[in-house]
């Protein structure tokens, strides 16, 4: 039984390894040019850096809003608090481990702090609370001139650190980054997978599905909320350390309101709750425009939005579940198994007939 | 030995006075129905007891212990469980993982849970395994083994109210509640549940029934309590209740009476 219990949990269905070899397939794509063109810079491997970026972002937002059903449109705050604590202390001399631990635990703070009174409310009141939360971030940022340099910007990222060292992998170079990123984002997407299928992961649904059922089953809503809350801070935050290394100059055009509504399409596209929708909905949503900038011309690439809109109608009449829906959710906005609606669809023939 | 004590429990929303000074007591270990008109209480005085509302005034005393001001949440972990009048499932949850939630008790909580996830320790897997085992348990008695992997919202109606049986019974609590359990069921179905209900108690689990249907209430209650515009009228075995003059012309009509007398 507990050999059972243990292929349950770490078998991955034929659909899931399918997506994560494609994904694989797909993330030494960039490596492959870079080699290839033999250079010390990539367009395409600096665009899959981006891409690992929002996709750690929406890993993080998939916890909040895809798991726990709480609408979070302020979720680029966290993604600053995380890049300007690493700038910051990187600037001062401080060594990347010791900035990252810094901006992570900046970023649980902020989280903790805007959560404890975001997480009373609820649905929409919740989702305007946090764009406002996300907004004051860039408003700050923008007018704490001594700190952050307002709008101005922070260059010289990672200047007084000539080296970070982790033996084997030093983040000098591109390609360097990029692997690391990868790394992260594979930790990032494996912890995302374990909680949602453990005890936490089970209450945390049983709060989108029912509150007051949930709550009456002994589950304590408003703390693993507000600890989901803050875990997802997390994400935001080495997402933000990642950016701030990779560019070394950020500004706060870094947090507009505008990425926290790419991120929450990219969660719902993608297929809310489902770790291989987020994953696919990053790559199509940040990945596919970057590169057809490059082909259409800068010009068109400013249509993006619009065509956002075109996207998102069409996913809500087509494909209310998303690209890759959880195996869970897949069959939820089906009314019935496809065995049954013949059945029906017959009976009503037969009525006709008679 | 009584189990829960509620002592003079008002509670008004607005104007209206939905229960005025009700107190009565459940024995450990027997059935106790609550019958009454529509809107006479029923629903309001469990969800006091499942201190999903604070009474106005009164006390409720469970096992010895104040627990008036305890937390919703906290309700589970005494060992008080309960179902809904109008079904409440985790619908987009397969059946397993409702009765698993309903198991949300009896596991490490906290972070000590968090650390087993992430890092999927010996410790995790053996909670796992006793909640699954457990769970399946509960799900084979209440004969839900056919739809271990089924969602809740694509169950018919009859095993919807089975499955939120089974998601309260699951924890083993001290106290379980039930609030119409056989709402929109037909005959069968009704002698179905009764049996359930026995069994259940037979297990050693103090039950309190809210039920309209008067051949379930008469046929296994110890104690039966009647309230009508929130006044407790009358308390006591179910014959004593049977003929009742009080009782008969607030809610059981005399047809009625004479067919169960």
């Amino acid at each position: 039984m507990l050999a059972k219990i243990k292929d349950e949990f770490s078998s991955l269905s034929k659909r899931d390894i399918l997506i994560l070899s494609a994904l694989g397939i797909i993330a030494l794509l960039p490596i492959i040019h870079y080699l290839a063109i033999g250079g010390t810079t990539s367009y395409y491997l600096d665009v899959s850096i981006k891409v690992c970026v929002y996709l750690l972002l929406a890993l993080g937002l998939n916890l909040v809003i895809g798991y726990t059903g709480l609408l979070d449109l302020g979720f680029i705050g966290v993604f600053g608090i995380g890049a300007y604590t690493a700038a910051i202390m990187s600037i001062h001399g401080y060594h990347f481990l010791i900035s990252s631990l810094v901006a992570i635990i900046m970023a649980m703070l902020f989280r903790l702090i805007i959560g404890l009174p975001v997480i009373r409310l609820r649905g929409d009141y919740l989702a305007i609370a946090t764009l406002g939360f996300g907004e004051m971030v860039r408003i700050i940022v923008n007018n704490l001139d001594p700190l952050t340099n307002g709008p101005r910007g922070l260059p010289g990222v990672g200047q007084k650190i000539s080296n970070i060292d982790f033996g084997i992998l030093s983040l000098n170079s591109s390609l360097e980054v990029y692997i690391f990123s990868l790394i992260v984002v594979a930790l990032g997407a494996l912890a995302s997978y374990r909680i949602e299928h453990s005890r936490i992961g089970r209450a945390l649904v049983a709060i989108r599905e029912d509150e007051i059922a949930a709550s009456l089953m002994g589950v304590n809503v408003s703390k693993l909320k507000l600890f989901i809350f803050v875990i997802s801070g997390i994400y935001g935050a080495v997402a933000g350390i990642i950016y701030t290394h990779h560019i070394k100059f950020i500004t706060p055009n870094l947090i507009l309101f505008w990425d926290s509504i790419l991120l929450v399409s990219i969660v719902v596209i993608g297929g809310i709750g489902s770790i291989p929708g987020t994953i696919v909905g990053a790559i199509l949503f940040y990945g596919v425009p970057e590169l057809l900038r490059d082909f259409l011309g800068s010009q068109l690439a400013e249509f993006r939005m619009l065509t956002f809109g075109l996207i998102m109608l069409l996913m809500i009449i087509f494909r209310p579940q998303g690209l890759i829906p959880s195996e869970r959710r897949k069959y939820e906005l089906k009314p019935e198994t496809e065995k049954v609606k013949e059945e029906e669809d017959e009976n009503l023939f037969d009525l006709e007939k008679r | 030995m009584v189990i829960l004590e509620l002592q003079g429990i008002t509670k008004s929303f607005g104007g209206v006075k939905a229960l005025s000074d009700v107190s009565f007591v459940v024995e450990k270990g027997q059935v106790t129905s609550i019958i009454g008109p529509n809107g006479a209480g029923k629903t309001t005085l469990f969800n006091i007891i499942s201190n999903f509302y604070k009474p106005d005034s009164g006390k409720i005393i469970f096992e010895g212990k104040d627990i008036t001001d305890a937390k919703v949440y906290e309700c589970a972990k005494l060992g008080i469980t309960r179902t809904f009048q109008n079904i409440r499932l985790f619908y987009n949850m397969t059946v397993l993982e409702n009765v698993l939630v309903g198991l949300h008790v009896k596991a490490k909580s906290g972070f000590a849970s968090f650390f087993d996830a992430i890092f999927r320790t010996k410790g995790f897997f053996d909670t796992e395994k006793a909640l699954r085992e457990r769970a399946l348990e509960v799900i084979e008695f209440l004969g839900l083994e056919d739809y271990i992997n089924t969602l809740a919202k694509n169950l018919p109606y009859g095993l919807q109210r089975k499955l939120e049986i089974a998601r309260a019974l699951a924890p083993s609590p001290k106290l379980l509640l039930l609030d119409e359990p056989t709402a929109g069921m037909n005959y069968k179905e009704v002698s179905e549940i009764m049996d359930i209900i026995l069994k259940i108690k037979d297990m050693g689990i103090t039950v309190l029934l809210i039920e309209h249907q008067m051949m379930l209430v008469m046929g296994i209650s110890d104690k039966v309590v009647v309230l009508d515009h929130g006044v407790k009228i009358a308390e006591g075995k179910p014959e004593e209740i049977k003929n009742n003059e009080k009782v008969i012309d607030a809610y059981l009509g005399r047809e009625e009476a004479e067919t169960y007398a």
